[in-house]
């Protein structure tokens, strides 16, 4: 673990450390006062989120093939998925287990918790599985046509899921299908528009293709060099962002938007976008790029924008995330690198490293 | 940032019950070193301790514009995406398919997925044959015929169930619908790692150390020996084989040099285009004729020839020696017998042996074929053929592979393509080497004389 010290830099100071091994997630929890971090080989990590000191470590969880975590939204527990094909739900606190849950054999490879963090969906395989807090199994899916790849809660009840050739999304109260969209082609990566309206799947043809929920038009959106695997919609649902190639391409749903009009190019890595996240308060969007590069830009209301800050890493971002009050930011890499930085709000309060 | 080492990968292919699981379980109790990461076509379990195991569902992605060539393997891609994140915990992928996959879409997913190519590289296709049943397959289904067609190696397994004549004939049938293959012969999948693993096929030229015969054009023989003989009489003996008749020329060379057989072999070509003479067993074999061997007796046959001066002699044969069993020995009255009254015979030693590239019935949909011309090629005028070949004829083209020589480049250009996908890179330096083109294309219902005519328009 070290400190940080930038002048006249966004990414204010703050720490890092070392873990070593990919990281697959990392978190804020417990009131932002932890951070929890996982790595590929079963290694759960929680930090104090002010001094970067660890806190506790757990070794070699899921046979040491960990896939996905995710911190619950009341920030007192995380759940963690793995090879193995359980789910477990431990204690933010000290990271002891709560439950865990065996989905079956396969992988499960996304997890997702909904906005008031009651239930999580799981995809394994061909299908999703939908526990509660306490890890107790409520909801199956039927077995799709093909493997899962990837799970959205669309409020606290509806689940997207995206496989190849089509979107699910079920109502896991009632267990009902209530839309279903098809598309001939692999659906790799998914997100909806806060209001559930857009429903965005990247696809393995290098494009982008949308869906309204409320007339059932879609549109495609060509022309990508790479897979669009990160799309984020932001806070307002006005801008889905996605990468794909080493710009980040910012589409606008503003009132006839996007379909004919230019999208917003955010010009400024060498390599590929290797993942992207909204800021949960304003159009500040952080991107990561497998060249080692973050930035931080500001999107005026075409979409476009200018990089208010960039850092390098040395290792390519696997995972970016705002602190609530978007004035703290976390960037995991794949050689094992995690970092704290101070965001200055716009009253000028951090996070306090500098305190 | 560091540059990374690609990882190579192994596809491992081969209808079913050809013993992909037998050999999958050989190399993984191996003592080799390697650290294997097996993806596996049936539910696995994951142990990263003797290797890392892994199951695919064999999800084929077609793409929404259709096209064979974006055809990729799902799974793989979610597979090797998660593999990725591990690095440094194998150094070697084995990737196993079911019986009844087409090797297309994951040999594919290596050329089409920019970050699975980013990371891996594909090293070869090994297909293994069940020996017993491959002909039946190749007769009714396309899956096996394209596992043939797709393999950088054949591995004719469970060779302990057929007759050595049976393995000869079917090698020979295999070696016409795949030139670029190496093959290997074997019971119980008992290969080394090594011939599953680093395989290079990629690399045309390990292909050509390997088997440098692939490009050479065809011969009306298969064998050749050559004897040293003192004056005398000998006789000529085979054992049943897998044709009634065989033809045969017997020369006399200037030399035992290994380098001089082409020319003589350019004289027997003439030699074999004449009306063959049938000879009958016991009857005496004449020099710079074609003689039809009758050879439908049962057990064993002999026939005579005479040597007037020491000479240097060379037997040009349709079928190999092995195939027949043939021995060339001394007529001699003290010749040791079985209770048969049979000849016990090993057999002068040859001072050069030779297997020809043979000429074939091409009876199989799916062959290959090997073009080959001397100078330098346009690279405009090959650009534009070759990306019209594909374009049209790219579904029936299973596996391309050669090197071409541009007259601006000191290095050969190594062409390597999988259906309509296509790359070419530079590689070995030509040095003092004579300029050369080789090409061969592996697929379905090829037009020979139309590839070899579009080709020739090619060169600068």
């Amino acid at each position: 673990m070290s400190s940080m010290k930038r002048s006249n830099s966004i990414f204010q100071g703050g720490w890092y450390s070392e873990i070593n091994e990919y990281v697959i997630a990392c978190d804020w929890a417990l009131e932002n006062k932890n951070i929890i971090a996982a790595d590929i080989t079963g290694n759960i990590y929680s930090f104090d989120a002010k001094t970067g000191k660890l806190l506790y470590m757990q070794k070699d969880t899921h046979n040491k093939s960990l896939l996905d975590l995710a911190v619950n939204p009341n920030g007192s527990i995380y759940a963690t998925c793995g090879q193995n094909g359980k789910v477990d739900i431990n204690a933010a606190s000290d990271g002891s287990l709560l439950s865990s849950s065996s989905l079956g054999n396969d992988w499960i490879d996304n997890i997702q918790w909904t906005n008031n963090g009651r239930l999580l969906a799981g995809s394994i395989g061909k299908f999703v599985h939908v526990i509660d807090s306490s890890g107790n199994q409520l909801w199956r899916s039927d077995e799709l046509t093909s493997t899962v790849s990837a799970i959205y809660w669309s409020n606290n009840s509806e689940l997207a899921i995206s496989s190849y050739g089509q979107v699910i999304i079920y109502d896991v109260k009632t267990n009902k299908v209530c839309q279903r969209f098809e598309w001939k082609g692999s659906l790799i990566s998914l997100a909806l528009s806060p209001n559930g309206e857009i429903v965005a799947c990247g696809s393995q043809d290098n494009s982008v293709h949308f869906w309204r929920r409320t007339n059932g038009k879609d549109a495609e959106m060509t022309g990508y060099p790479g897979k669009p695997k990160d799309i984020v919609f932001d806070i307002t649902g006005q801008y889905l962002a996605t990468g794909g190639s080493p710009q980040v391409t910012v589409w606008n749903f503003k009132n006839k938007g996007p379909e004919g009009t230019i999208p917003g190019q955010l010009i400024l890595h060498n390599e590929p976008i290797s993942c992207l996240s909204f800021a949960n308060s304003s159009s500040l969007l952080a991107s990561g790029a497998k060249d080692g590069s973050i930035a931080i830009w500001k999107l005026d209301k075409n979409g476009d924008g200018e990089p208010i800050d960039k850092i390098s890493i040395n290792s390519t971002p696997t995972r970016l995330r705002w602190k609530k009050d978007d004035n703290a930011f976390l960037a995991a890499s794949d050689s094992g690198k995690l970092f704290c930085w101070d965001i200055p709000s716009k009253n000028g309060e951090g996070f306090g490293f500098k305190k | 940032m560091k540059e990374k080492r690609k990882v190579p990968v192994t596809i491992l292919t081969g209808y079913l019950g050809a013993g992909k699981t037998t050999l999958l379980n050989k190399i993984l109790r191996e003592e080799h070193g390697k650290k294997i990461a097996v993806i596996e076509n049936e539910y696995g379990e994951v142990g990263i301790d003797q290797g890392l195991v892994i199951n695919a569902d064999e999800e084929v992605f077609e793409m929404s514009n259709g096209c064979i060539c974006c055809t990729v393997r799902g799974d793989l891609i979610r597979v090797l995406g998660n593999l990725m994140k591990r690095r440094d915990k194998f150094d070697y992928v084995l990737v196993e398919t079911t019986g009844l996959a087409d090797p297309g879409p994951v040999a594919q997913t290596f050329f089409m997925d920019d970050e699975v190519r980013d990371e891996f590289t594909l090293d070869g296709i090994v297909t293994l044959v069940d020996s017993a049943h491959i002909n039946q397959q190749l007769e009714h289904s396309t899956e096996s015929a394209e596992q043939v067609a797709f393999a950088d190696v054949l591995i004719l397994n469970k060779t302990d169930l057929v007759s050595k004549n049976e393995v000869n004939v079917l090698e020979s049938r295999l070696r016409d619908m795949n030139k670029m293959a190496r093959i290997l012969r074997a019971k119980e999948a008992g290969v080394d790692v090594e011939d599953v693993l680093n395989l290079g096929a990629f690399d045309l030229q390990q292909t050509l150390d390997r088997r440098p015969t692939f490009l050479e054009p065809e011969y009306p023989f298969e064998w050749t020996g050559v004897y040293e003989l003192k004056k005398g009489n000998y006789r000529l003996y085979f054992d049943d084989g897998p044709d009634p008749t065989m033809l045969i020329t017997a020369i006399k060379c200037d030399s035992s040099n290994e380098k001089d057989l082409d020319e003589y072999a350019e004289d027997c070509v003439r030699i074999f285009s004449k009306e063959p003479k049938k000879l009958l067993p016991g009857e005496a074999i004449s020099f710079n004729e074609v003689i039809e061997l009758q050879l439908q007796d049962a057990g064993q046959k002999l026939f005579e020839l005479y040597i007037d001066n020491k000479s240097t002699i060379g037997l040009f044969t349709q079928h190999t020696a092995e195939e027949f069993n043939i021995r060339l020995d001394e007529n001699k009255d003290d010749q040791p017998r079985d209770k048969e009254f049979r000849d016990i015979t090993k057999g002068i030693d040859t001072r050069i042996e030779r297997i020809w590239v043979a000429e074939h019935e091409h009876d199989d949909e799916v062959g290959s074929i090997a073009l080959e011309s001397l100078g330098n090629i346009n690279p405009d005028k090959l650009n534009d053929w070759i990306s019209k070949l594909l374009r049209e004829k790219g579904v029936d083209i299973f596996r391309t592979k050669g090197f071409i020589s541009y007259a601006e480049e000191s290095r050969k250009i190594v062409f390597q393509g999988v259906h309509m996908l296509f790359t070419a890179e530079p590689g070995s330096e030509w040095g003092n080497e004579p300029r050369k083109n080789q090409l061969v294309f592996i697929g379905r219902n090829l037009d020979e004389d139309a590839l070899r005519t579009e080709f020739q328009k090619c060169l600068a």
